[in-house]
């Protein structure tokens, strides 16, 4: 099976990148699969050889013609909110595959810089395609991007309808999807996160280090996370390592001096791929881990990472978190009223600043709180995300049953997103009589008259010699 | 004697290599004896959604007939001239648009992931395929194009050199005081490249410039700012006696294009008897230009640049011996070949 798979790689720093490269090497590993990985930057000669036989690194302008020359079974599209995924963003619906959605919200993966260009017209039609219901008010929000209204607009629907499947990480989020966009194939992948083969985790010698994680979409919500570091520090010393992009840095530099902190308590993302927390050095000098996903529907193996090394986690209670065991920071009580040990602290959106901050403060001067956290979160991970070969094993599946399937049908897609550029062609060969068909290309199979000696009907490669360059010599 | 229309897609405007090789291709079919005409649409490529529209005016033209007389021949050229229909078609292709294809992804295209761009690259690499597969037989310019023909197509090609317009007209001279730059001032041709490799050169050699283009403003600004207007020459206007006489009076021909597709430029260096220093990644050049017997190849850095021309200049004899040596290769090279091919291609057919 030969497979397209449109991932960012490492040093292009999305929470992405480590995930898809160990699945890429597992999924080509002793199998038959053929797998040419699309980035959208970078020198593919680089990024390549890490990835082990079977699996080649291209750049995403290549696919075009690679894919005409030598067609593809399917491609597989790994898919989040964050501008390192934008550049796959005008393949994913023209040349529909297995949609793995990381985010139920690609709105700021569409719109970024490397994605598709500025066009206002069609961003208003892509808006209104996706909310028909709300079609009046469309016209009315070009003062975009507000970053709460376009998680309204997540701009998924002519994916979902398109894709031959559609792959998520959690099955609330599936049921979610299923249930706004009736009719769209979507499957559960399970997830796992490879770890360290033994938990390490030292005694903190200073201040504690809290690391906050899964801050790489443009909506990160470091400045809470900030804002309750300082009010933590004026009781007790701590620090605050964020792990994320390279090109989150200069944004987190803003958030730290907006929201007071001194400069030296925080270390901001690295300009090394080690500043992802996909590497495994990249939580060995945090004691804590804050990992706050802002949207409902974003899944990424940073929280699983941080449990996989051991360290207590302050992580978003949301609805899809509902079978976790979480501390309630205000009791220090189960948050759902379970009776299994937590493996978290949970912090509740309505709540979260307040919170947050108690969680931190917590964490931060009771070192037995953190050493059993810890434990129990490295006992759970082990429990039920250790199993990367799960993942492997569904993504086999999936991959077995999707090629059998056929592309769904978007109903009504936006124009520009299927433009194949001839547009205008046709229009001037309809005002031509001809039919618009300006190359000729769909009447061939009709009866030919002598006329139709002009355009042959068999396209050949004919064997042309092998004197190269020698006709034009003496 | 045959009628044969040659398809020429100009750029109003513009003369550049492939406006003299349509002109010296119809000149030299004169001269055999047949009737050759060339038919020229103009081509535009901006703004995009243009482009096949552009390509679909080819494709709207029946040249089997001129008047009452059949034509037994055409041959097209460059995109989008080969979407002509003739049911005796012979391309000799001098290049396919480049910015949808190798060069898409560098800094000289500017075709991007968006919807539009991958639609219009889709469309185009399907109706390039089936209107090159449509001829009797597909020639290239140079090894250089029939690879990337191959590469993105697979549509096999024979590469067919033929001399540069200034062939005949060529003399050496004695080896002068500066290494000379020709061609269109456009970045793709790198000619910042060697004003920046000047910076470099220790040997008191000059450079003299001789060509136009859209980037003059920012060469002027970067002799400028690199403080090299006493060793930078830039000609403007230059007839092609003065070239003529320039090439005679070089020490050498610095030429680093990026992924050129045939370069007049270093056949002219050759049949003047000059060494040619040209970069790694310059195509065309690279067909001619052996490292050490024709000239210089290095990396496209000013300092490796630099260096290979202080080498010529610390040993003229060298730079003697590295040009007779290109001579010898580029006087093999005639029209008489390539006519032969290209009228031998449509026999059997029409005509």
């Amino acid at each position: 099976m030969r497979l397209a798979w449109f991932t960012p790689l490492s040093p292009r720093l999305s929470g992405l990148a480590a995930y898809s490269a160990g699945i890429v090497a597992e999924l080509a590993r002793g199998s038959d699969l053929e797998i040419d990985v699309y980035v959208g930057d970078g020198d593919p000669a680089q990024l390549g050889p890490r990835l082990g036989s079977g699996v080649a690194v291209r750049a995403a302008h290549d696919f075009v013609w690679r894919r005409q020359r030598r067609p593809y079974d399917l491609a597989v599209y790994q898919l989040a909110n964050a501008a390192s995924h934008a550049y796959m963003m005008g393949y994913v619906v023209r040349y529909p595959g297995l949609a793995v959605l990381h985010d139920t919200v690609l709105h700021d993966a569409r719109r970024a810089p490397g994605g598709p260009e500025p066009n206002p017209g069609g961003y208003r039609a892509e808006l209104r395609y996706e909310r028909p219901e709300l079609h009046d008010g469309v016209g009315g929000i070009s003062g975009l991007p507000v970053p709460h209204l376009l998680a309204a607009w997540p701009l998924l629907r002519p994916i979902l309808e398109t894709a031959r499947r559609t792959a998520v990480h959690d099955g609330g989020v599936a049921d979610e999807l299923r249930r706004r966009h009736p009719g769209c194939r979507i499957d559960v992948l399970r997830f796992g996160v490879a770890g360290p083969d033994e938990e390490s985790r030292p005694e903190p010698r200073g201040p504690i280090v809290f690391a906050a994680v899964a801050h790489t979409a443009r909506v990160g919500g470091i400045e809470r996370t900030l804002r309750a570091l300082r009010r933590v520090r004026r009781e007790t010393p701590a620090a605050l390592r964020i792990l994320g992009a390279v090109e989150e840095a200069a944004r987190a530099a803003a958030d730290v001096r907006a929201a007071g902190v001194e400069a030296g308590a925080v270390t901001l993302p690295a300009a090394e791929p080690a500043g992802d927390v996909s590497s495994p050095d990249s939580l060995a000098g945090a004691d804590a881990c804050v990992a706050l996903q802002d949207r409902p529907g974003e899944v990424t193996d940073s929280w699983l990472r941080c449990l996989a090394a051991a360290r207590p986690t302050i992580v978003s209670a949301r609805a899809r978190l509902a079978g976790v065991p979480m501390l309630d920071p205000r009791s220090w009580r189960d948050l759902h009223g379970g009776s299994e040990g937590a493996v978290a602290v949970g912090i509740e959106p309505r709540h979260e600043e307040e919170m947050l901050w108690l969680a931190m403060r917590r964490l931060a001067v009771d070192g037995d709180l953190r050493r059993t956290l810890g434990a129990r979160a490295r006992s759970w991970w082990e429990a039920r995300s250790a199993r990367h070969a799960w993942m492997v094993e569904d993504y086999r599946r999936l991959l077995r049953d999707v090629t059998r399937e056929p592309s769904g049908e978007v109903r009504s897609p936006p124009a520009h997103m299927r433009s194949d550029g001839m547009e205008l062609a046709r229009r001037i060969a309809d005002d031509c009589g001809l039919a618009g068909d300006p190359f000729g290309l769909g009447v061939r199979a009709a009866g030919r008259s002598a006329h139709d000696r002009s355009v042959p009907l068999t396209p050949a490669e004919r064997p042309q010699g092998s004197d190269p360059v020698a006709r034009g010599l003496r | 004697m045959k009628r044969i229309i040659v398809c020429a897609a100009q750029v109003p405007f513009v003369a550049g290599g492939a406006e003299a090789l349509t002109s010296a291709l119809v000149d030299r079919l004169r001269q055999r004896g047949h009737r050759a005409e060339v038919v020229a649409l103009p081509f535009a490529w901006h703004p995009r959604r243009e482009m096949l529209a552009n390509a679909a005016a080819w494709r709207m033209l029946n040249l089997s007939y001129a008047g009452r007389h059949p034509v037994d021949l055409v041959i097209a050229t460059r995109f989008p001239s080969y979407f002509v229909r003739h049911p005796n078609k012979v391309t000799w292709l001098i290049h396919q648009h480049r910015p949808a294809y190798e060069l898409c992804g560098t800094r000289y295209s500017d075709f991007t992931h968006d919807d539009a761009d991958v639609g219009v690259r889709d469309s185009l690499f399907t109706l390039d395929r089936r209107m090159l597969a449509e001829s009797r037989r597909i020639f290239t310019i140079s090894r250089n194009v029939a690879a990337r023909l191959g590469r993105f197509t697979g549509l096999r090609a024979t590469p067919l050199h033929h001399p540069p317009p200034l062939a005949g007209r060529l003399a050496a001279g004695p080896l002068g005081d500066y290494v000379l730059s020709v061609g269109r001032l456009e970045s793709i041709k790198r000619v910042d490249l060697i004003v920046r490799a000047m910076r470099h050169v220790r040997s008191p050699l000059r450079l003299v410039v001789a060509g136009d283009g859209s980037e003059r403003p920012a060469i002027e600004r970067l002799i400028a700012e690199l403080g090299l207007g006493g060793r930078v020459e830039m000609r403007r206007e230059v007839d092609s006696e003065a070239l003529v006489a320039l090439y005679a009076g070089a020490l050498a021909v610095v030429y680093p294009p990026y992924d050129e597709d045939y370069g007049y430029v270093t056949l002219e260096a050759f049949l003047a008897r000059r060494p040619v220093v040209t970069a790694d990644d310059s195509g065309g050049p690279l067909e001619f230009v052996t490292d050490g017997v024709t000239g210089s190849v290095c990396s496209p850095e000013p300092e490796a640049l630099a260096a290979a021309v202080d080498e010529l200049s610390a040993d003229r004899a060298r730079a003697s011996r590295l040009g007779a040596a290109g001579f010898a290769r580029a006087d093999a090279i005639t029209w008489d070949g390539a006519i032969d091919a290209l009228v031998g291609a449509g026999d059997g057919a029409a005509g």
